[in-house]
């Protein structure tokens, strides 16, 4: 498979008169045609702030400081570079993304037609009733959905037409935000099926956000693991759960509430927040089980194989299981 | 039935509540029995709309219902004088779904906790709220306390606010704790922590809980017994164990099966369902009968009534799956 987005050592820091936050420190990902990729990470790990930076979107008090987005089409072009005009017809039609919490944005007294209809109108796509059946179908709402205001549907079916809009002007990589957040299991697992389905009907690239690796596992072709701004831990989905070695990506998998989960669960103190603030070295050390004083030394990575990326200076412990 | 030496702390009987706006009726319970026994977690499970959140209301005293009754610890709740109720009260408390909600950002973690003694232990010196402070944080993982007391709620992750705010919750050595939803605007990870907090608490302070949860997994993880309800109907009673393992109820089993598993792919979806939105209007027959998949027409028009499966195992179904 070839890449599709490419992203390069890019940078995004918050800076308000109190506190600067460096939300992504120079993170590197090669998205692939036609996968779906999960974006895992606790809040605040910077995994919204990434999709932001994708659509070039991040605004005051953002700021990308460094690093360029390429998107390989017909020819490559860095995102980062497209001036306001350029962007208008570079989002939606190229790159879409379902925001955070957006379903209960949907603005109550608008039909879900006319949402479609205004979605395409600031897209300047042709008003098409064709486009929002064919949406709506593949969404599993029925056509008479198209005249119902957001305050009738349930939340599944509000996150869908929500889905829908972004998916309104054909887009070739879809960003979804923690789509399924907020929704009870039962309706985030129709969710997560229709966002797989997408996949296939649409030959879609789809970068799926959330803070729940098990709902990653269930969908994504590969996982990227967020901490504190950096991918720590990315590869095959396969290969990071059944192999996970970042100790960061072990605490995940094993806080896994699941049906068999009896009293096996550690009881962990909270993690602590006071990062390591330095630039170089492993953000989890304040929090790890196997740290030593050469983890704050430098940014290290180690490649394990083709796909298995980790950034951990003891890996080899891990591996051994010390 | 019930060892008759253990006493029922709380007892519903036929408890119905309606809300009414304009001619719409919703019966947000619609009869409900159950009892919670003293020392007991019991989990209430079930999606949004299906009660949930009024049954726990209604438990606490805040709010009212329309028929039935509502017994602590043998009294009617209704019944209880100005004093009782405010010694009812004392011993009662509430844990919410949004922590960054029932903190005050403006106060700090010391001000928060210590609201419920300023109620109703003014009398008590200052440094002795302070103390017992102190040791409520630690007990809830809040450690080394006095690194927190005097901390803003805007400084602390999701988890260790929704600590904080079972820090408060427990300050008064409650007898009886609603947690409605407690983990559900947490992280996937947090969520195993404050689980595994709520139950190493409660070997430490005697209590009886109500657990509402959508999530059965996590319900079954903290409790011993649970209740499974459907659009304000107990559709399911019995041990978690025994619910999870063998569920009578179909509706029971689509919760189950909604449950996200590591690892499980959900490729090659062709169909993909949803559930539109329901209310309970008053129905005749069962509330699950519109979408259950083994639906007959009895269903519809007659009322299935909770019957005994053996083993405590209760089920509202013409067609259970056992
Ligand atoms: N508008 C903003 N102003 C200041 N800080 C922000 C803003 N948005 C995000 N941040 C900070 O950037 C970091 C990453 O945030 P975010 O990308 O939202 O993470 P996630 O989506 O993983 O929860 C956090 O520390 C957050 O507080
Ligand atoms: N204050 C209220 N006014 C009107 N309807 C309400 C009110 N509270 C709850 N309801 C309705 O009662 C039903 C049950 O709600 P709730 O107890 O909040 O369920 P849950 O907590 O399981 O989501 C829903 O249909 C809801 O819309
Ligand atoms: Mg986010
Ligand atoms: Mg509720």
């Amino acid at each position: 498979m070839s890449d599709i987005l490419s992203i390069k050592n890019l940078s995004v820091v918050y800076k308000t008169s109190n506190r600067e936050t460096s939300a992504l420190k120079s993170i590197n990902i090669n998205f692939r045609s036609h996968e779906i990729a999960a974006i895992v990470g606790e809040s605040g790990s910077g995994k919204s702030t990434m999709g932001l930076a994708i659509m070039k979107l991040i605004s005051d008090p953002g700021k990308i400081t460094s690093g360029e987005v390429i998107y390989h089409g017909d020819q490559d072009i860095d995102i980062m570079g497209l001036d306001a005009g350029e962007l208008r017809r570079f989002r939606w039609k190229t790159i879409s993304m379902v925001f955070q919490a957006s379903m209960n944005s949907l603005n109550p007294v608008t039909r879900v037609r006319d949402q479609f209809m205004d979605t395409f109108a600031a897209h300047s796509m042709k008003q098409d009733d064709k486009m929002i059946d064919f949406l709506l179908e593949h969404s599993g709402l029925s056509n008479n959905v198209k005249n119902m205001y957001p305050n009738q549907l349930s939340g599944g079916m509000k996150q869908r037409v929500n889905i829908a809009l972004a998916l309104a002007c054909n887009p070739k990589i879809l960003i979804a935000d923690e789509p399924t957040t907020a929704l009870d299991v039962v309706v985030q697992r129709e969710i997560l099926e229709y966002l797989a389905s997408l996949k296939n009907k649409l030959n879609l690239t789809i970068i799926f956000i959330t803070h729940d690796i098990s709902l990653a596992s269930m969908v994504a072709d590969r996982m990227f693991i967020f901490y504190d701004g950096r991918v720590i831990e990315s590869g095959d989905t396969e290969e990071i759960i059944n192999n996970p070695l970042h100790p960061y990506t072990k605490k995940l998998l094993s806080l896994i509430i699941s049906l068999k989960s009896v009293n096996n669960l550690k009881f962990y103190m909270p993690d602590k927040k006071n990062y390591n603030k330095s630039n170089s070295g492993c953000s989890y050390y304040n929090n790890c089980p196997i740290r030593s004083s050469a983890c704050l030394k430098y940014d290290y990575h180690e490649i394990i194989n083709n796909n298995h990326m980790v950034k951990c200076i003891n890996v080899d412990k891990v591996i051994n299981n010390v | 039935m019930f060892n008759s030496n253990e006493s029922e702390f709380l007892k519903f009987s036929n408890v119905t509540k309606i809300f009414k706006s304009g001619h719409l009726k919703t019966y947000a319970l619609d009869s409900v029995s159950f009892s919670l026994m003293e020392n007991e977690i019991l989990s209430v499970v079930g999606e949004s709309g299906s009660g949930k959140s009024t049954l726990g209301l209604i438990a606490i005293a805040m709010e009212t219902y329309n028929s039935g009754n509502v017994y602590f610890e043998g009294r009617e709740i209704k019944k209880l004088k100005r004093k009782e109720l405010r010694k009812f009260r004392e011993k009662s408390q509430m844990i919410f779904q949004d922590p960054y909600e029932s903190l005050n950002p403006f106060n700090s973690i010391y001000t928060s906790v210590s609201t419920p003694l300023y109620g109703f232990h003014s009398k008590m010196p200052y440094d002795e709220k302070r103390k017992s402070v102190i040791k409520i944080l630690n007990d809830v993982g809040l450690m080394p306390a006095t690194e927190y007391i005097d901390e803003f709620p805007t400084k602390l992750s999701g988890g260790q606010r929704q600590r904080a705010s079972i820090a408060r919750s427990f300050i008064l050595n409650p007898k009886f704790i609603v947690a409605d939803e407690p983990t559900s605007m947490l992280d996937a990870s947090s969520v195993a922590e404050i689980l595994t907090l709520l139950k190493k608490m409660k070997e430490q302070y005697k209590y009886s809980m109500l657990y509402i949860s959508h999530d059965i997994a996590s319900a079954h993880y903290i409790s011993d017994r649970m209740v499974v309800m459907n659009l304000g109907r107990i559709i399911e009673s019995g041990s978690s164990d025994e619910i999870v393992n063998h569920p009578a109820h179909p509706y029971t089993k689509k919760l189950i099966d909604s449950v996200p598993k590591l690892g499980e792919k959900l490729d090659n979806i062709e169909n993909v369902n949803f559930i539109p939105k329901y209310i309970n209007g008053g129905m005749k027959g069962c509330t699950y009968s519109n979408i259950c998949p083994i639906a007959r027409d009895k269903c519809k028009t007659e009322r299935p009534e909770l019957f005994d499966l053996g083993n405590n195992h209760y089920v509202a179904c013409f067609y259970p799956l056992i």
